[in-house]
Order: structure tokens, then sequence, then C-alpha cells
């Protein structure tokens, strides 16, 4: 009896730890839109990429005087000054991307399967300067902010188009992200969907909680109270410290793994970068 | 006449204990910054420092090169306890994270 | 004489107990109200607050919300002991806030 017990329930636990350790991304997916979908009938998916202005008018209206005059209108025109600029060398950034650059932000973050690592657009731009002699530049903001806004300017409208290929480590690293954004930390004990799926579209002192959903599309963004154009790291260095909790370095693993994670979740819909923020 | 002994010889094990515990040295706040250093990088390694924590240590450390050793060791105390809540935190959550994903 | 002193202790301890001080209360609106503190209002509204948030319930007749001022210190000590659930951030057992503390924002919430 009791052996029989036993093997009924390694029977019934084996299926289950299998689908806990094999990560399923595009299952992921699908739940995870349509967890929205349902929650908020009224908002069609591509809106998401809008953030908090679906579900406050008056952010909605302070948004539509912002973009009469786009405050990151500058960068994209000094992002591209730049990309444009030749290295000592005399290659420029086109020769790092494919297309040249133009039009290819929606596919970052990028798994990489020489190094095993994730590569966001950020890093991608460091790399394409490092091979050309030049120094690394700040992933939060300054010319490589710059530099994105362009980038991604020329892929705006273009659906979110993220790979995680059947490579283990792309799917490792994809889990990590993914357990990074669910779990609770720093002394507030919040996590990312505590702020962004639990309390999505409610408010927060004075501001609206965007949804996870469209999170990462109008990266780079112009922020009113950063006075200038930053990039998604910058915004988790700031989330979280609003939960007291340390960050990480801006080119961690831990944040490459999460963007990707985040980003991936946004697959279909449409890029809205850069983005403008009261 | 015997339970007086007995006492005696309580009250006379106890007083070094106690004396040990109330005045605090350079090398008993160095080894409380010690400790709470290791719990410390336990907690990075779980990616769940607090800031908390950071500030103390900082507390500590500036105590100590000041030469206020008690000081030094209350932070560094705080520090580690800090340290240690979010070690439970981060070990917590590798099992509760899923509770709150949304599928 | 010394009776009427009796009454007098024995009146004056279990009235310090009920009846919150205007320091005491004016102590836990800071708490409240401060953002590296208590910063209740991000979450919940109640009468006073400024730009308060609405992700917790309104904090409104709170005595008769929670009537029992133990369960109260619970609920900011540590909710998520009660409530695996809940967002309410462990103000006590996370070192937030210190347990003179708690009991100053219960005596504050008490008037609203
Ligand atoms: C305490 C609540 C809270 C938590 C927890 C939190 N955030 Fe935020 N987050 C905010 C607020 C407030 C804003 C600004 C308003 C908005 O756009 O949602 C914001 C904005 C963002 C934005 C920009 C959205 C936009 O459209 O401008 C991103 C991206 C983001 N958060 C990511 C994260 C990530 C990743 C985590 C976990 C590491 C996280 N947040 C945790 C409160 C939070």
């Amino acid at each position: 009896m009791k052996l029989a017990l036993i093997v009924l329930a390694s029977l019934w636990a084996a299926p289950l730890a299998q689908a806990a350790s094999q990560p399923d991304p595009a299952a992921d997916l699908q739940g995870f839109q349509g967890y929205f979908l349902k929650r908020f009938p009224k908002v069609p998916l591509a809106a998401y990429v809008n953030g908090p202005y679906n579900f406050s008018k008056s952010e909605r209206d302070q948004w539509k005087q912002i973009i009469e005059f786009p405050p990151y209108a500058f960068a994209v025109a000094d992002g591209k000054t730049l990309f444009d600029t030749k290295f000592a060398n005399g290659k420029t950034y086109a020769s790092c991307f494919p297309n040249g650059g133009i039009g290819i932000a929606q596919t970052y973050p990028m798994f990489d399967a020489k190094t095993g690592r994730v590569v966001p657009l950020g890093v991608a731009i460091n790399r394409c300067r490092v091979a050309n002699g030049a120094a690394k530049l700040s992933l939060t903001t300054g010319k490589l902010a710059d530099i994105e806004a362009y980038m991604t300017s020329t892929s705006d409208g273009k659906p979110i188009d993220v790979v995680v290929p059947h490579d283990p480590r792309a799917l490792a690293a994809y889990q990590a992200g993914k357990e990074y954004f669910y779990s609770r930390r720093g002394q507030l004990n919040f996590s990312c969907a505590s702020c962004h799926v639990q309390a999505a579209g409610m408010h927060l002192r004075g501001d609206v909680l965007a949804p996870a959903l469209g999170l990462t599309a109008s990266f780079p963004l112009y922020r009113s109270s950063w006075g200038d154009v930053g990039t998604l790291v910058r915004r988790f260095i700031g989330c979280n410290k609003k939960v007291k909790a340390e960050p990480e370095a801006a080119d961690s693993t831990a944040y490459r793994d999460l963007a990707y994670f985040m980003t991936y979740m946004n697959n279909g819909l449409p890029i809205a970068g850069p983005g403008a923020r009261p | 006449m015997k339970g007086f002994r007995c006492g005696l010889v309580l009250v006379g094990l106890l007083v070094p204990v106690a004396a040990s515990a109330a005045v605090a040295s350079k090398a008993s706040a160095a080894s409380a910054i010690a400790a709470a250093q290791a719990e410390m990088k336990l907690a990075a390694s779980m990616q769940d420092q607090w800031i908390a924590t950071v500030a103390a240590m900082k507390d500590a450390r500036l105590a100590l090169k000041q030469g206020d050793f008690a000081a030094a060791e209350t932070a560094a105390v705080h520090a580690k306890a800090l340290a240690s809540l979010s070690v439970e935190q981060a070990k917590a959550q590798r099992a509760l994270w899923v509770n709150e994903a949304v599928h | 004489m010394k009776a009427i002193a009796a009454i007098f202790v024995v009146c004056l301890m279990p009235c310090a107990a009920l009846a919150a001080t205007p320091a005491e209360i004016a102590a836990g609106q800071k708490i409240a109200e401060t953002t590296t503190l208590g910063n209740c209002d991000a979450c919940h509204m109640f009468q006073g607050a400024d730009e308060a948030g609405n992700i917790g319930p309104v904090l409104k007749d709170v005595r008769a919300m929670v009537p029992d001022r133990k369960l109260f210190y619970a609920i900011i000590y540590d909710e998520e002991a009660r409530n695996p659930q809940t967002i309410m951030p462990a103000f006590g057992k996370n070192q937030i806030l210190t347990p003179k503390q708690i009991n100053e924002v219960i005596d504050f919430m008490y008037t609203k």
C-alpha cells in the first residue's frame, strides 16, 4: 500500500518537476499577455506601450503636451551624429550591426551563442566601441542613451521580436530573468510584479503604475524628473532603490537577464521609443 | 553556606563574561565587522542587499576609524542582522516567487 | 489619603494605555507621512494625506476597521505572516520602524 502511494506520488511529481525545470517562454508569453488583456479589457494590446497613460487622463493630457515638442528629439539628433561619426580606425557603428544598425532595435536583447550571455542594445553598442578601440560608455545616460535613442527611433512601430533560442544557456538566462522579476527583495519586500502586476494601473502616491506588459517598449525615454533621456537599466536601478535594495551593476548578468525576460514578454507589441514620461 | 559559595563562584564566572560583552575593543569591533561582511557577501550573491545594510556597515567602519569601538560594534551587529534578514528573504523567495508569476 | 493615591495610580495606568498623548499622535503622523519612514500615504488614502496612493485600502474609521490594537500592531509588523500574498511591507520584522514608532503610527491612525 505504502509502496503504491510512493510510486503514485513519484509518477505525479515527475511531470510537475519537469514542468518547473523546463522553461517554456512561448507558453509564458501567451499567459502573460492574456492575463493583462483579460484584466483590462478596454486596453488593446498595442496600447500597452504607452504605459501609465492608459490609466490616467491627467497624465495622458500632460503627455500630449509633452510630445508636441518631443523632449527626446535632441537626443535622437545627437545620437545620429554620434552614430555616423567614424571611430579612429575609420569604421562606424554601422559596421557592428546587421542592416547597418538601422531598424533592428526590436530584436534586442539578443542571446549571444559565442559568449553564452544576453546582450542588450546598450551592451552591443559598447562592444562595438571596444572592438573599434574606443572606451565603454555609461549604460544609463548620456551619449550611449542618445545612440540608443537614435537606433530605436529607426525601429519605431516595428513589432518587438526577441528570440529565446533552443540553447540551454539562453533558456537559463530567460528563467533567471523571470525569477528576478517575480522575486521580492529589498527592505520593503516588493517584487517588480508587486507594483507592475498586482498594483498595475493603481496610484503609488502621484505615479500611476505602468503594467508589466509594454514596460520596456518606450526605452530609452525622457523623464521630466530625470531631465534627460535614460535607458532601461537606469529605470531598473531606480526601481531597485524604491524597494530599499542596492541596485545591481549596470552591465550585470542579473539586469541583462531581467531585460531579456521583460522584453520577450512584450513580443508582438510595437516599439514606441524613444518615449516621454512625466 | 554551601549555597553561598556556589553563588560566589557563579558571580565570579559571570563578571568577566559580562565585562567582555559590554566593553568593545578594537579587536571585538573588527571581528563584528568581519562577521557582518561575510553575511553581506552572501546577501549580495543572492541579489538581495539592502540599502540600510550598506549604510550600517559604513557607520561601523567610520566609527572604527574614529576609535569609537562600541559604536562600531553596535553598527556592525545591526548590519549583520539586516543582512541576515535579506538572506532569509532571498532563500524564501527561491520557492515563493512562483506565487507571484502570471500564467 | 493613601487610598486616594492608590485610586489615582490605578486610574492613571489604564488611562495612559488608552489615550495617546498629542505628542505621540503627532509623532505618528510624521512617521506615516515621511517617505523614508512609514510612507503610509504612498499606498493608503487617509484624511489629510497629500497625493495619497490607492494600492491599499482607504484608512477611515480605523478604530472600527481594526479594533484590536494587537492585531493592528501585527499587521504593521509583518502582514506577510498572516497573508503571504500581501504587498504590505513588514515594517517591524524588516526593521524599518521600531516598536515605539509602530505604536505611534497606531495612535495616529486611531484618530482617523
Ligand atoms: C514600489 C513599487 C515599484 C516596484 C516594486 C517596482 N517599480 Fe518600476 N516603477 C514604479 C513607478 C512608480 C514607476 C513610474 C511610473 C510608471 O511608469 O509606472 C515605475 C516605472 C518603471 C518602468 C518604466 C515604465 C514606463 O512606462 O515609464 C520600468 C521599466 C520599471 N518600472 C521596471 C521595474 C522593474 C524591472 C522592477 C523590479 C526590479 C520594478 N520596476 C519594481 C514603481 C515600482
